[in-house]
């Protein structure tokens, strides 16, 4: 009786509900007249690459899945200008145009628009780089080149922005798996879920392998993360990201373990206030932990742990306005506060935590001069706590020469900021007495001043698209470990590079995709010592790469690449490289199980056989893998 | 009577019945009222309303026009017991909301005409083939009422070379239809139907889109100014002047026109968005060139 009534209650109203959206689902001429927000607006629109006032290369969803990369450093071997290297099998590291050191510490990355780097480790970029799933990923656009007019001192020699995929793009669940030589053995799974208004997606991902031949550098790197994804009202969107990563090395060494983990949260909020205006704001929140824990022998032969462990907090809110002001001008402006602390008594002698605030205002105009010409003019003005204010202008003119062909002029000066480490470093081992790092703070930014002439060129007919870079970059004040014992951090030296480098991307038919770069870079550097001739070593004088993707019938995938660097050296003037290619072969074949779509595939990195990368001694192994993913 | 047979008498009397006063519905009254009245000036007794305030079938005038869904649907209870009902021309109507509306009699007998608001599969196809040449899969998201459409689209694509790829959107499945149809697809062409495209969806259907590079073809000006590349569509004034033309042809003693598809249409661009995914598009020069495809 009860039931009975409780479903008269509840059916009348579902009922009526039915009906009237029954009703609503019939066409009328209402869908033809309905208002609707304005979605695209123009903030949220990305430059064409003929207009952005830089070089760029974008790595799309397509290519990420067919390179049999197992991480971003690899990926970015597809993109000209970029020096790729191995610390050892576990630390891959890559920089734009030489770095002069293997700190990996003068690259932009971004997951999101959240800016990845260790506070704690000297602002390296490679760790972080290791914290994401590629299957994650929609695209990574890369700016060759300095650009801290629009994202500050880190980007002072490129940077690389990765834009996952949201949680409405992935299928609904997804699983893949990585075995093969050297220890491989990768696995994730992807979950999603949600409608249009909120939307989840949770990922789960291991990977690992042996490392190199004869060096105990067996990597494991543990992540998962998180992205929602909101739409509150038509003209918001919110995304929030969370997750956490464990790279973890060389633990096969029963001695030394070392590992860095990281926490982050991130939300960001977009609101269309009009067709022609639009607020983001960004706030984001990482921790990183740091763990080096070595036995050594006091001379009488008894084990003694030593360490260099150390805690990384950042917390970064920024606001941003995009705004058109006339049809043709459009300006982006903004600010950022960054709170950065560090604690780390191992590597600064200092119980207390070490703070530092980052204040920033930046202003970018794109201003459109009739049909041919776009000028872009930016500044950054930064103020860090303890080095005090600068400030970063750029200026960029695009010329549309004819349809499709652009030509671009620019001109930047950038500053990368030092880190706690540069400013206060002070680091012993057991080894010695005192200190081997002992910075004494009075370390300026390093400063960089580039000059650039482009070419974009799109022939539409040929499928092909070609990008030119010339580039003359003239930096001074690097910032160096010198002095010997112990070392300070110090401004000295100065280098000039100067080249040119191109990506040329051919589609000659819709099976086939060709991808060709070539950098020609010259290094002259003037420094003190032979320093002069490892900084003149430290990016080969030409680097070529060739890719080739072919789809064959069946489902088959055919992937082939191939990449020659120049010598070069990752230290001093005795660790020079030689000359060596790399060729890297895919096989792969998409089909369906019912409604599950599948891919396996058979890789095979450095076919030809090892090559140096890194120091000499470290050779990256020919390695074979076969991988499966399913999207159900 | 006959049609011919108004013409003798001294004015006609017409009711144009509204689905909604003012607004694109009185916008295309107009129109059809002042190309009626050029060619046959003073000749009509106008009576122009809200549909509800047709109450009575009597005195019963010469001439229905039903201006929307609504006002066809209204003008068609009111006469539903009359025998002879005066003949109706729906127009602004959508072709499936006609198509299920009318009394397939009277469409045969010819005594119900329209002229609709949607554009034609072929117009639509050439538009493509014009806007975006190398554009060979075209997909759609098609709901439980814009399957309408696929046999007359599947026919217009294969004269044209044209690959279709239509994703049904279940309820709560527009991201799996998207994430089906926007892989291989090189234009998304938007079909009228509330389930699939409407004010909520569209957020999302564009953000997709767009995040996948795939252009969209959208059905009205609102979606070019939300961020669809470019858009396809008739304006109230451009229908209602066919409506005045059909009026007049059965005014002046011809029959009344089979339903037919408006003449005249605007191709849209949004100039934000072609440049973002690198396309050169002249709106003006690409109508001209679609107009004179089917006109030379």
């Amino acid at each position: 009786m009860l039931s009975r009534r409780l479903f008269a209650v509840l059916s009348a109203p579902t009922l009526a509900l039915l009906s009237s959206s029954a009703g609503a689902q019939e066409v009328s001429e209402k869908d033809y007249f309905d208002e609707l927000p304005v979605v695209l607006s123009v903030s949220r629109l990305a430059q064409p690459l003929n207009e952005v006032p830089g070089a760029v290369t974008v790595i799309d969803r397509d290519t990420i899945r067919r390179s049999g990369a197992r991480d971003l450093t690899d990926l970015l071997r597809f993109v000209p200008g970029f020096v790729i290297g191995h610390i050892n099998g576990a630390n891959p590291i890559a920089n734009y145009h030489g770095d002069f050191d293997a700190l990996n510490r003068r690259l932009q990355v971004f997951v999101d628009g959240r800016s990845i780097y260790s506070g704690l480790l000297a602002g390296n970029v490679s760790h972080p780089m290791m914290g994401m799933v590629l299957d994650d990923i929609e695209r990574i656009e890369v700016l060759r080149g300095s650009n801290s007019a629009a994202y500050g001192a880190n980007a002072f020699s490129g940077v690389v922005n990765v834009v996952t995929r949201a949680a409405t793009d992935v299928p609904r669940f997804s699983t893949s798996l990585a075995l093969g030589e050297k220890g491989i053995a990768d696995r994730s799974v992807r979950a999603a879920w949600g409608d249009e208004r909120l939307a989840v997606r949770l990922t789960a991902a291991r990977s690992g392998d042996s490392g190199f031949d004869d060096v105990i550098d067996d990597k494991r790197v543990d992540q998962f993360h998180l992205r929602a994804d909101l739409r509150p009202s038509a003209a918001d969107d919110v995304m929030l990201t969370a997750g956490s990563v464990r790279h973890q090395w060389g633990a096969s060494d029963m001695l030394r373990s070392e590992n860095w983990r990281n926490v982050f949260v991130q939300g960001q909020w977009r609101h269309n206030v009009d067709a022609d205006n639009d607020v983001r704001f960004n706030g984001s929140f990482d921790e990183e932990k740091f763990v080096d824990q070595v036995y050594y022998f006091t001379l009488l032969g008894v084990p003694r742990p030593y360490r260099a462990d150390g805690t990384g907090r950042r917390l970064s809110l920024e606001a941003e306005h995009t705004t058109r002001i006339l049809p043709g001008l459009r300006l982006v402006w903004g600010g950022q506060l960054r709170h950065e602390e560090i604690r780390s008594p191992d590597l600064f002698k200092e119980q207390t935590a070490l703070t530092a605030e980052l204040r920033r205002v930046f202003g970018n105009v794109e201003w459109r001069l009739g049909e041919k010409w776009i000028l872009n003019a930016g500044a950054m003005w930064e103020d860090h706590s303890v080095v005090g204010p600068h400030t970063a202008p750029r200026l960029s003119l695009n010329y549309h020469v004819l349809p499709g062909h652009t030509l671009r002029f620019g001109s930047t000066q950038a500053y990368r900021m030092p880190t706690m480490f540069e400013l206060r470093g002070n680091w012993q081992t057991p080894s010695l007495p005192g200190s081997l790092v002992l910075a004494s703070g009075g370390i300026k930014p390093e400063r960089l001043v580039a000059n650039e002439i482009g070419y974009v060129g799109e022939f539409r007919q040929l499928g092909l698209t070609v990008d030119l870079r010339g580039f003359e970059e003239s930096g001074s004040s690097i910032a160096r470990y010198f002095g010997g014992y112990p070392n300070d951090v110090v401004n000295k030296d100065r280098y000039r590079k100067r080249g040119w480098e191109t990506q040329l991307r051919w589609k000659p038919r819709p099976e086939t995709q060709l991808l060709f770069n070539h950098t020609v870079l010259k290094i002259r550097a003037w420094a003190t010592g032979d320093t002069h001739i490892s900084d003149e070593l430290s990016a080969p004088s030409h680097t070529s790469g060739l890719v080739w993707f072919e789809s064959l019938p069946a489902g088959f995938e055919f992937g082939l690449s191939y990449l020659t660097y120049g010598a070069m050296t990752w230290g001093g003037k005795n660790d020079v490289l030689d000359t060596q290619p790399r060729v890297d072969l895919r096989l792969a074949r998409r089909f369906k199980i019912g409604g599950t779509q599948a891919e396996a595939a058979v890789v095979t990195h450095s076919a030809t056989g090892s090559y140096q990368e890194g120091d000499p001694g470290r050779y990256f192994p020919r390695r074979t893998f076969a991988t499966l993913r399913l999207d159900f | 009577m006959t049609y011919g047979s108004a013409w003798a008498a001294a004015t006609i009397p017409v009711w144009v019945a509204l689905s909604a006063t003012g607004g694109v519905h009185a916008e295309a009254a107009r129109a059809l009222q002042v190309e009626v009245e050029q060619a046959l000036p003073g000749r009509i007794d106008w009576r122009v309303a809200h549909w509800s305030s047709f109450t009575s079938a009597v005195p019963e005038p010469q001439w229905v026009v039903a201006i929307g869904t609504a006002a066809q649907r209204g003008m068609q209870d009111l006469f539903a017991r009359d025998t002879t009902p005066p003949p109706l021309l729906s127009i602004l109507v959508p072709r499936l909301a006609f198509e299920r509306m009318v009394d397939p009699a009277r469409l045969r007998a010819g005594s119900v005409s329209a002229v609709f608001l949607d554009q034609p599969p072929w117009r639509q196809l050439e538009l493509i083939r014009l806007a975006l040449p190398n554009v060979r899969k075209v997909a759609m998201l098609v709901g439980a009422e814009s399957k309408g459409h696929l046999p007359a689209l599947e026919k217009a694509a294969k004269e044209r070379g044209f690959e279709l790829a239509a994703a049904p959107v279940e309820p709560d499945g527009l991201f799996e239809a998207l994430q089906s149809v926007l892989p291989n697809a090189d234009v998304l062409l938007a079909l009228p139907d509330p389930a699939v495209f409407n004010s909520q969806t569209a957020a999302n259907i564009l953000t997709a889109t767009y995040r996948r590079q795939v252009p969209l073809l959208g059905f009205s000006p609102a979606y070019v100014k939300a961020g669809a590349l470019l858009a396809l569509y008739s304006t109230p004034a451009q229908v209602g002047v066919r409506g005045g033309e059909s009026l007049r042809l059965a005014l002046t003693g011809k029959a009344l026109p089979a339903p037919q598809w408006p003449r005249e249409f605007v191709v849209a661009v949004n100039q934000d968005v072609a440049r973002s995914l690198g396309f050169a598009l002249d709106e003006s020069l690409i109508g001209q060139q679609l107009r004179h495809k089917e006109r030379p």
